[in-house]
């Protein structure tokens, strides 16, 4: 009986209806945020209909027997499957490209920018396209979870309007082996392309109690900016007067759009 | 129990006298029974005494409608032996044999298809079809007179059925054959598959209990986590990109006429190149999407030097790319400008040497003998059920999808192999002060494993800045999309493996020429 079907093409007629479920599943459910930027969900839903209508008209041509169908050839496609479903979704680590490779880099900051300073003379263009929020009654500015990409870049291009202000801000602890003791960076992690281009984004923060927070942990740092040389490199540093616990963000990653 | 055994291919094709081989073998002392269904008349006579020691049984058929499940009820009621032997006509498609249901204990086994190396060219081209079904589905080929080019014979029939063995010359049916009917070779065959098999799906499981039991909070776990992430992350955004060029492959397929096709690419001799390159512009496709397209450009006659220049500077100079080089090193414009201008340069050279070295795409191609065929028979057998305009616009959503399939094996594991290499390898390797050859070499190994598609490659090429000088950066984001691994594994898909890495290491030459000229002359690269 097994050989009165086409057992290769009824493979890949399941394949696509699978692929195909998988990513409806995904764009409703918002999942596909965690691993690729929104940018090309329009991509993915076409892709999703196209999948699914190759798998119809597949599975409809399926029917003509063929005799040394090796159906096994697409058992490669179980392995993100497999893998999907037995590693639960969780965080990249930042990774060998971004933050850490620190050690020969005498401006060392520069890498964990999305935007480097080089950039600060000629984006002068963008500089109203960033609205700071309005100070409480303390005098203290806070960037939403929201905001923080458009801000990050901001502080990067026009840092002197910074200069003095106190802010509140949102990240996850982040330390490099070459920073002092009471020094670190509360970062959100950056997505352009994909989970594969991933880079921490922050700026350096100086004492407050910080050391009692553990790498990844998510804080909201409140502190007073300055524009400092810091390994050769002009940049704002924020010196801390509060750190407190925070909720994760509800959104994995921050999104820089083109 | 009784098997099946079909021997088909065309008249004359000695199908007959691999019957009678096979009959004087020692190893058919065990059967009891045999019966012989001939369809056709064959051009070999019978010679009774190859037979007369086993009780064999001659009957004929003479027309496809009567292959049918009475037939071999009949067969079994009557006879009931331990061996069919079938002569199948070269000219019935076998799609209606296969699907005919059997008594319980008969079995198809092998099917062979017959050739002859002097008449097989000359059939293929004028009944391409009508081969196909048989020779699609055939376990094996035996040739048993192979006097002249079997080179075309193989190359045919590796493209139309990539897992039939093909066997050339008399001791290599010979011992195909033995393989196949001597009661203790076959034994042996199925212990060593069993064990094998066995050991496959142990290794899958134990691979799969480990990560499953995996303790959550070790560092091999958080690494493991960081490689499914990116690993996803780089497959869901290689998905439509893929199937887009899947689906412009398919429309070239089925609408565009290989004569037409080729005059575009062929019509300027020497304007042809840099126009070739400026059609990338038009492909708003990563580089993964680029691969098939540019393998059915070769395999609609469009040549090989033609084509290379396409499937390198598309990547390099669409608006994707630049759009996202110009993003990841904002205010240096000069990145995106050297990125599209040496892209498009190192394509051109190597298209100018590929045309130099004069190899003809017949060569490297693995399934050109496919397009001979008619459009409707498609490689993986997916054919329309409709007629007309309809018909096509199935079949482009077939092949597209046998496409996507097909090139998505090598995704998978390109990008499985980059995310690893990206988590395993430490960033620490590649600190310290370098030269400047090592490091442009440096960084063309690494876009060899880590560039994963042409778009956030700008980014990850950026994060390299401060360890390695422009030049060298500029060499990873311009190698990146010709270089990289999946692309490579995607290309040995449709071509030779020995051209894809002569390819692969005149590319690398090339790269690390232009590349280390730049880095002569720091300063007046206007970054």
């Amino acid at each position: 009986m097994k050989r009165k079907l086409n057992l290769e093409l009824l493979a890949e007629a399941l394949i696509c209806f699978f692929l195909s479920a998988l990513l409806f599943y995904a764009l409703i459910s918002g999942k596909t945020a965690d691993y690729v930027h929104p940018r090309i969900n329009g991509f993915l839903w076409i892709s999703a209909a196209a999948l699914l209508v190759i798998s119809a008209l597949l599975s409809a041509s399926c029917f003509s027997p063929k005799h040394n169908a090796r159906p096994s050839r697409f058992l490669l496609f179980a392995v993100p499957v497999l893998l999907a479903l037995c590693i639960p979704a969780g965080t990249v680590q930042s990774k060998a490209v971004s933050f850490e490779n620190t050690a020969g880099g005498a401006d060392s900051r520069q890498k964990s920018d999305v935007i480097p300073d080089t950039a600060s003379s000629e984006a002068g263009k963008n500089a109203s396209r960033f609205v700071l929020p309005g100070n409480d009654e303390n005098g203290v500015i806070t960037i939403a979870d929201g905001q923080f990409a458009d801000w990050y870049r901001d502080i990067g291009e026009n840092m002197n309007r910074y200069e003095g202000k106190t802010l509140r801000f949102k990240g996850q602890v982040f330390r490099m082996k070459e920073f002092a003791k009471d020094e670190m960076v509360p970062v959100r992690y950056a997505m352009v392309c994909c989970t594969a281009d991933l880079q921490p984004c922050g700026i350096l923060c100086r004492g407050g109690n910080s050391s009692r927070y553990g790498n990844g942990a998510w804080v909201w740092v409140t502190g007073k900016i300055k524009i400092e040389i810091y390994e050769n490199q002009k940049m704002p540093i924020c010196y801390v007067t509060k750190i407190e616990k925070a909720e994760k963000a509800q959104k994995a990653y921050i999104y820089f759009t083109y | 129990m009784t098997r099946i055994e079909v021997v088909c291919g065309f008249l004359g094709s000695g199908k007959t006298t691999l019957i009678q081989h096979i009959l004087k073998q020692d190893w058919l002392q065990g059967c009891r029974r045999i019966l012989i269904l001939q369809c056709e008349e064959g051009k070999a006579v019978w010679d009774d005494s190859a037979v007369k020691s086993h009780s064999v049984f001659l009957a004929r058929i003479s027309s496809l409608s009567e292959i049918r499940p009475e037939l071999f009820s009949k067969i079994r009621s009557q006879l009931n032996p331990d061996l069919i032997l079938v002569e199948y006509n070269g000219t019935w498609p076998i799609e209606p044999f296969l699907g005919v249901r059997m008594p319980k204990d008969f079995r198809m086994d092998q099917i062979l298809f017959c050739a002859d190396v002097s008449t097989f060219d000359l059939y293929w081209k004028n009944a391409g079809s009508l081969m196909f079904s048989q020779l699609s589905n055939a376990d094996a080929v035996c040739v048993s007179r192979c006097a002249g080019a079997a080179q075309t014979l193989k190359a045919t029939v590796q493209s139309v059925n990539r897992s039939a063995a093909v066997c050339m010359g008399e001791r290599a049916v010979d011992r195909y054959l033995t393989g196949i009917f001597n009661p203790k070779a076959r034994k042996e065959a199925n212990k060593w598959q069993k064990i094998g098999e066995a050991e496959v799906s142990i290794l899958m499981a134990g691979i799969f209990l480990f990560f499953l039991f995996l303790p959550k909070d070790s560092d091999l776990f958080a690494a493991v986590q960081s490689i499914r992430m990116i690993f996803l992350g780089i497959l869901i955004q290689a998905l439509p990109f893929l199937l887009i060029g899947s689906f412009v492959s398919a429309l070239l397929q089925v609408y565009v006429p290989d004569e037409a096709l080729v005059r575009i690419f062929t019509k300027h001799r020497w304007l042809g190149f840099p126009l070739v390159a400026a059609l990338g512009l038009v492909f708003p496709v990563c580089d993964c999407g680029i691969v098939p397209i540019a393998s059915r450009l070769v395999q609609k006659g469009v040549p090989l030097p033609q084509a290379t220049v396409f499937l390198l500077a598309a990547p390099a100079v669409n608006p994707v790319t630049v759009l996202s080089t110009l993003y990841a090193f904002p205010g240096q414009p000069g990145y995106a400008v050297c990125r599209m201008i040496l892209g498009a340069f190192i394509a051109l050279a190597a298209g100018f040497l590929l045309s130099l070295s004069k190899i003809k795409s017949e060569k490297v191609l693995l399934t050109q003998a496919a397009v001979s065929c008619s459009c409707a028979c498609g490689a993986g057998g997916g054919t329309p059920r409709h007629k007309g305009r309809l018909g096509r616009a199935e079949s482009v959503f077939l092949a597209a999808g046998q496409e996507f399939l097909g090139m998505g094996r090598y995704v998978i594991c390109g990008s499985l192999l980059c995310s690893v290499v990206q988590q395993a390898v430490p960033p620490s390797v590649f600190t310290g002060s370098w030269s400047a050859a090592v490091s442009v070499l440096l960084m063309l190994l690494a876009a060899f494993f880590l560039s994963v598609c042409s778009t956030s490659n700008a980014f990850i090429g950026r994060s390299f800045l401060n360890l390695f000088p422009s030049a060298a950066v500029l060499g990873f984001l311009v190698m990146g999309p010709m270089l990289d691994l999946s692309n490579l594994l995607m290309l040995s898909g449709s071509f030779q493996k020995k051209f894809v890495i002569r390819l692969a290491a005149g590319l690398l030459a090339i790269g690390l020429f232009v590349f280390l000229l730049l880095s002569m002359f720091p300063e007046e690269v206007p970054l």
